[in-house]
């Protein structure tokens, strides 16, 4: 009987210790950022994940995600870099849920590899074979970030997205940055342009007279203005081909 | 606001001659497969060896142009501005000189590194919110306010500039119009310019404007916007440019399709995003990979957008 009651008090007071053991796993893997106080900023914060994603960009981080300042070195570790995608998330009551890359899905165009990482002098994560179906997550320059088969990095030029065949767009789940609409430099009033409004409206010569105008405009600012800019000599597609 | 100058009756006639022709818009595949990159003295070079040098990106093989004469040329600009004159009364240019020379001074640039870095270009943004661009014939590009302000970086102003500057260098235009023989028509309008009857200028005008308004309407064939979406990274990279950032832009239209933004003139008559995607990446040689760098002043564009 003493030792029923002994059994008994320990564990409520093991329950009122708040969840020593449990939640363990949970913190590790995602913030407590909303607790904010009861987080420990002395601790060394950044884990593995975040650790390695300072110095080369992960599968499904942009370059812009990398430079973000987002992240501010609290707890998010190893969703920042998902930061970029599309940000669906809805935190809640300590469980936050961490939006998953948006992703979209390709085909590779050739026999291909998928890197560690965004460049052709990393090590090979797995090779692929054409038409293999691959899941992309972002694009970084001339790579895309792979989700799946294996996470890594393949060439822009091993992929080709295919189309929706039903009028949405597949590749607008890869896009970044901000979208238009709403902020735009046009006037308050201005009309959208169609090929109706073309097609029907008077053809406006004095408009034309006043953008020929505008031919050496650009000569105002400067002939500094592409200083440090330094231009290439490539040529076209067409005499590599041939 | 239409102030077209006389146009002879001789021509007047030619013009409506034409214009009873039939206007028939599909066979585009003899397109003129000018090199936009070539220099003016190699261009004499490709016309001596005739058809070696039309490849066939984008799958139209045709006829390399006879010579780009003062006159041709004068004659392409006049047709141009017809046709700019359109999107123009559609559309008038924002009254914002700062942006509007930035513009110029950006698409000069890439111009510089065409093959016809001579024209008179001029590059105007269209006060509209609707997200598109437009080229016409003798080097007048027009881009809407809601595409410039859509752009993140200078180097994607570059690829949009540079696929529009490819449409003009590679004469994908003047060559339609010069199929439908509506020259004669632009010769007139040169001639008009030291002229004055607005009524025979009007006339003419509408007669060449029917066919105008299905090319505005129907759009080049896909081979050739393929085609100004290679050229146009080449040539937005040679002058300094992120040779990915045409990728950038296309990932832009996109997305602003599905957020239900005004791009329906647009991908009327260009094709998917996804297809122009698959196409550009062909033209990623070891050259154009190594030109994936942002260039130095990418963020002023910033500037001169709305905030």
């Amino acid at each position: 009987m003493k030792y029923l009651f002994f059994v008994i008090v320990s564990t409520l007071l093991l329950a009122g210790c708040g969840q020593s053991d449990e939640p363990a796993v949970a913190e590790t893997q995602e913030t407590s950022d909303a607790n904010g106080a009861s987080a420990e900023p002395s601790a060394p914060v950044a884990d593995g994940a975040s650790g390695d994603s300072e110095t080369t960009a992960t599968p499904g981080q942009t370059a812009m995600s990398a430079d973000s300042p987002a992240a501010q070195g609290d707890t998010q570790s190893a969703s920042a870099s998902d930061e970029s995608a599309e940000s669906t998330s809805t935190e809640s009551n300590g469980g936050p849920s961490v939006a998953p890359a948006a992703t979209i899905a390709a085909k590779a165009n050739k026999k291909a590899v998928i890197r560690a990482e965004a460049s052709s002098s990393s090590e090979a994560v797995t090779s692929i074979d054409k038409n293999s179906d691959i899941s992309l997550g972002s694009r970084n320059g001339i790579w895309y970030a792979v989700q799946s088969p294996s996470e890594g990095w393949i060439k822009i030029t091993d992929v080709t997205i295919p189309s929706s065949g039903n009028g949405s767009s597949v590749l607008a789940g890869l896009a970044s940055g901000r979208l238009g609409g709403g902020n735009s430099v046009a006037s308050s009033g201005a009309r959208g342009l169609d090929g109706d409004a073309v097609v029907t409206g008077a053809p406006d010569f004095e408009a034309v007279k006043e953008l020929a105008a505008l031919q050496d405009s650009g000569d105002s600012l400067g002939a500094d203005f592409f200083k440090e800019q330094d231009e290439r000599e490539i040529t076209n597609t067409e005499e590599n081909a041939n | 606001m239409n102030s077209l100058p006389k146009i002879s009756s001789v021509g007047l006639l030619s013009l409506l001659l034409a214009a009873g022709a039939p206007l028939a818009f599909a066979q585009f595949g003899d397109l003129t497969k000018k090199n936009p990159l070539a220099k003016p003295e190699e261009q004499k070079e490709e016309k001596k060896d005739g058809d070696k040098s039309a490849a066939n990106i984008g799958g139209a093989i045709g006829l390399v142009s006879t010579a780009t004469s003062s006159q041709s040329v004068e004659e392409e600009i006049a047709a141009g501005d017809a046709v700019a004159a359109m999107y123009l009364g559609a559309s008038p240019l924002l009254k914002n000189k700062k942006a509007q020379s930035y513009v110029n001074a950006v698409g000069k640039r890439i111009a510089g590194k065409s093959s016809r870095p001579d024209l008179p270009w001029a590059f105007g943004i269209l006060d509209t919110p609707s997200i598109n661009a437009f080229a016409a014939p003798g080097g007048k590009v027009l881009v809407t306010a809601g595409l410039f302000d859509l752009l993140e970086t200078e180097d994607e102003l570059a690829a949009v500039l540079g696929h529009e500057i490819a449409h003009v260098a590679r004469e994908h235009h003047w060559q339609l119009i010069k199929q439908q023989k509506l020259v004669s028509g632009a010769t007139d309008m040169v001639a008009a310019n030291t002229e004055s009857d607005n009524a025979m200028a009007n006339a003419a005008f509408d007669a060449m404007s029917d066919f105008f308004k299905q090319m505005i309407n129907s759009g080049i064939d896909k081979g050739g916007e393929y085609e100004a979406d290679s050229d146009g990274v080449v040539l937005a990279a040679n002058a300094g440019y992120d040779s990915t950032a045409m990728l950038g832009v296309l990932e832009k239209l996109a997305n602003a399709s599905e957020s239900g933004d005004d791009v329906s003139f647009l991908f009327q008559t260009h094709p998917s995003a996804e297809d122009r995607v698959n196409n550009v990446v062909l033209a990623f040689t070891p050259e154009l990979e190594n030109a994936a760098i942002l260039s130095k002043n990418s963020g002023r564009i910033k500037s001169h957008q709305s905030q």
